[in-house]
Order: C-alpha cells, then structure tokens, then sequence
C-alpha cells in the first residue's frame, strides 16, 4: 500500500511538472519571431512510388484495347484507326485520368510508362488532351532527352 | 440613488471591457496557437458578429416551456452584472463594509448553473445533455472555489471584499498579498477559474458531432447575444475576484500609491485592470496548451483532488489562525 500512495504521489508531481513545461514552451516558443513556412520546396524530393503522368510509346501500341477496359474513369483513353487502318491509342485525357496506373501495368506490350511528372498545372484546359502521336515524333526528333515532356510543362522548374 | 450611478458606471465598464476581453481572447489563442493573421480582421470581426445577431430573425419556438425558455438568457446577464457591483474597481464602492458581499458574490456565481439548465429545459433534449455537463462541470469546479474563499475570509477575518483587499495592503506591497500564504488555494482557484471560462478544451457542453452545439442551440438574435456576452462577463468576473482575493484588487505593487491623493482613484483602476488583464493572460495560455481531457476524468480531479486540496488549505487556515490567538 505505502509503495502504491508513494507512486501516486510522485506521478501526480510528474504530471504537474511536465503540465508547466508544457506551458512554459508555448509561452516561449508565443514570443518568438514566426515565419511564414514556404508553401513548397523548390528541390523536392519524388518518392520511388509517385505516380504522375502517363506517357505513350506510339510504336509500339497494338490497339488490344486492354488499356480502355482497366480505366476506372470513362473516356480516358480513346483508340481510333490510323490512317494505314491500324488501330492505336490516340489521345489521353489528363483532366480525367486517376493516376492509378493500372493502364501501365496491364500493358502487354510496355506501351505505356508512368513517369515521375507531376506539375501539370495550366490554364487552358484543353492542354490537358495529350495527343500520343505527336508527342512520340517530338521525342523520336530529339533522342539526347530520355523523359518526354508535354508542351505544356516549363521546363525550368524541373 | 448613490447606488445606481454606480450601477449605471459599471454597466459601461463592463460593456467595454467584456468586448475588449472578446478582442483579447481571440489575439491570445492567436499568439499562442502560433499563428500569423493580422490583428485588424480580428478587431473587426467582434463588431461584424454583433451586428449580425443583432439583426438576425428573433425565433422562438412554438410549443414548449415559454416562461423559462425566456427568462434564462435575462436571469445569467442579470446575475453577472449584478455580481460585478460587489468587486471594488477603485474610489468608489458599491457596497457598505459590513455587508458580506463575498456570501452573495458566490450565490450569483451559482445562478448562472440554474440559467443554463432552465435554457436546457427548455429547448430540447440535445441542448439538455450539453446544460447538464454545463451545470456539472459549474458544480464540480465551484466547489472548491468557495472553499478557498472560506479559507481566505477567515485569514482576513472578514467575508466583506473590500475588507479582504484592504487587509492585504502593507508597507511591503507584493509580499502581503494572499497569494504567498495561500499558495493552495490560489492554484486550485486559478484551475477553477480556466474551467469556468468554458472556451475550448475545457468546454465539454460544445460538442458538435454528438449534440447540436450547446445548450443555445434553440436561441437566436439578441437572446444569444445576451448568452455570449454574459459567458465573456463571466469570464471577467472570474479573473477579477481571482485578483481580489489573492492579488491584492486595486492595491498598488509598491507598497504606496505613485500619484497624488486626488489621483488615487485613477491608479487604483489603472493596477486592478492590468491585474486582471495578465490574470486573463495566464488563464488562456494555460487553457491554450493543455489537451482536451476525458469529461468524467475531469469531473474526478475536480471531487478527488481539488476539493480535498482546498480542504486541507482550510485546515491549516484555520489551525494557524487559532494558534495565532484570533478571534
């Protein structure tokens, strides 16, 4: 019983003493100069897991359609016929897309990548319609450039 | 008609300095909450509030208990108010010397309780649980106030406040106050005095995911206003007894008052505003960085720690006081 009192008494001085450190390092810490934390980093650092934009190796896509039935959003995806009649995946919707990645994985033919791009912010929605042909002829022209990037990215904040 | 000059001078004190409290409260929790907004949004945003209740649609409900449903808001401001002439603010005093104004200052401390479970009674089931945790934690937390009130009244041998404050005056200023030998009571006054604040962390009637709001959840327009603003003088009527009993009222620090005789008065309101402003101060830092407890837990430190500790501060109060061949 005497061990029992005595440890109620010394958690009860405990407890008292951490309550005034508490208060006394709000009421310091309430007098210091606060800054404004910076809304982002300007060298951030990309998880191994991030998700970002999906981009199309147009050669190499058959047109199976597998991509289109694995899309959890509609109209994502759209597969039209070339002009040689060979179907292909034309155009990719950003504004719709989920960044689930899931087109990528199923892929048979390791058409479609996801890349580690994640600002695609822009004013003008329809920037957000990437058209796959023209972005693999840009990539084909300029080969020192390993990662695509669409039109509407500034290349200097990367 | 002495007396309702007086009335009438407190009246605009109070009114003043419960929205400067308003003001205050909300650039603290600021302070402390570390934040980083302009203090001008804040000064604006008391006047926009009132305005806005003031001309909000005056509802009432239909059916239900109508008498008590009206007088609960009249009965807390009229007990608040009231409970403000006894606290002497300097130069000139409400109250005669031989009346026990700290007996009647705890009554109309306890009104407030019945108010708010009359405005619980009356409204509805949800605004009834949130008035009775209200009342329970006014209970729990009053206790021990008057407990170290006793314990100070019987140091000073008086139950008269202007009394207790006089009696606190020496020739040594800061070390005469109350708060030396009364260390005790003075803590478990100022634990009380968070609770009765009722802000957040310790308002446990404000529950908004399991009843409505509180028990003002059927009020509306001036009748919540008057609700609000007797909460604030509440709160200020807590701080400012705290200062008198224990922080020597209207007495200056120095020992002598500074200023000539005629400007006494003015020096003596100038020491009681500062006290209760750095009082209010200390309550909202500590109130700030403390979590919200468990309500049943802190119904419990209230009966298990608090009224035994202000107990045995009576006692020894007491046993000093017949040592010391008082009367």
């Amino acid at each position: 019983m005497k061990n029992n009192d005595l440890e109620l008494i010394t958690d009860f001085i405990k407890g008292a003493v951490s309550i005034f450190k508490t208060i006394f390092a709000v009421f310091c810490e309430s007098f210091k100069k606060k800054t404004i934390p910076a809304r982002a980093e300007q060298n951030p650092q990309i998880s191994d897991n991030l998700r970002g934009l999906i981009e199309c190796n147009y050669e190499k896509c058959t047109g199976c359609g597998l991509c289109i039935e694995v899309c959890p959003s509609m109209n994502t995806l759209t597969i039209k016929e070339d002009e040689n009649g060979v179907k292909k995946l034309t155009n990719i919707d950003i504004s719709k897309c989920a960044f689930c990645g899931s087109c990528a994985y199923i892929c048979p033919n390791g058409a479609l990548n996801i890349t580690k791009q994640y600002k695609l912010a822009t004013n003008n929605k329809k920037d957000l319609i990437l058209d796959c042909k023209e972005i693999y002829k840009a990539n084909t022209q300029n080969t020192d450039k390993t990662l695509d990037m669409p039109s509407f990215v500034n290349e200097e904040e990367i | 008609m002495e007396i309702l000059i007086n009335f009438i001078i407190t009246m605009i004190i109070i009114i003043s300095v419960v929205f400067i409290l308003a003001y205050l409260e909300k650039r603290f929790s600021a302070l402390f909450a570390l934040q980083t907004d302009s203090p001008a949004s804040v000064l604006l945003q008391d006047a926009a509030c009132m305005l806005k209740l003031l001309i909000k649609e005056d509802y009432s409900p239909k059916k239900g208990r109508k008498i008590l449903y009206f007088t609960a808001p009249l009965t807390i401001f009229c007990a608040v108010t009231t409970a403000f002439c006894l606290i002497p603010l300097g130069g000139f005093y409400a109250v005669s010397d031989s009346f026990p104004s700290a007996v009647l200052f705890i009554a109309l401390l306890l009104i407030p309780a019945a108010a708010v479970l009359q405005a619980g009674y009356s409204s509805g089931r949800e605004p009834l649980i949130s008035a009775i945790r209200m009342t329970s934690n006014l209970f729990g937390y009053g206790i021990p106030v008057i407990i170290s009130i006793l314990a100070v009244s019987f140091m000073a041998g008086s139950l008269n406040i202007n009394a207790i404050v006089r009696e606190q005056s020496s020739s040594s200023g800061l070390f005469g106050w109350y708060f030396i030998p009364q260390i005790i009571g003075c803590i478990v006054f100022f634990i009380c005095a968070i609770v009765l604040l009722n802000h957040t962390s310790v308002n446990f009637s404000k529950t908004k995911n399991t009843l409505i709001s509180d028990y003002t959840a059927k009020y509306s327009g001036l009748k919540y206003l008057l609700f609000v603003f007797s909460g604030y003088a509440l709160a200020l009527l807590i701080s400012a007894f705290f200062v008198c009993v224990y922080f020597g009222g209207n007495l200056s620090p120095f020992g002598a008052y500074i200023l000539p005789d005629f400007l006494i008065p003015l020096e003596q309101g100038f020491w009681f505003i500062l006290k209760i402003f750095l009082a209010i101060f200390f309550i909202i830092l500590t109130k700030i960085s403390l979590p919200k407890p468990n309500h049943e837990r802190f119904l419990e430190f209230s009966y298990k720690i608090l009224i035994p500790l202000s107990l045995i501060n009576l006692n020894i109060t007491i046993l000093i006081r017949y040592l010391a061949g008082a009367q």
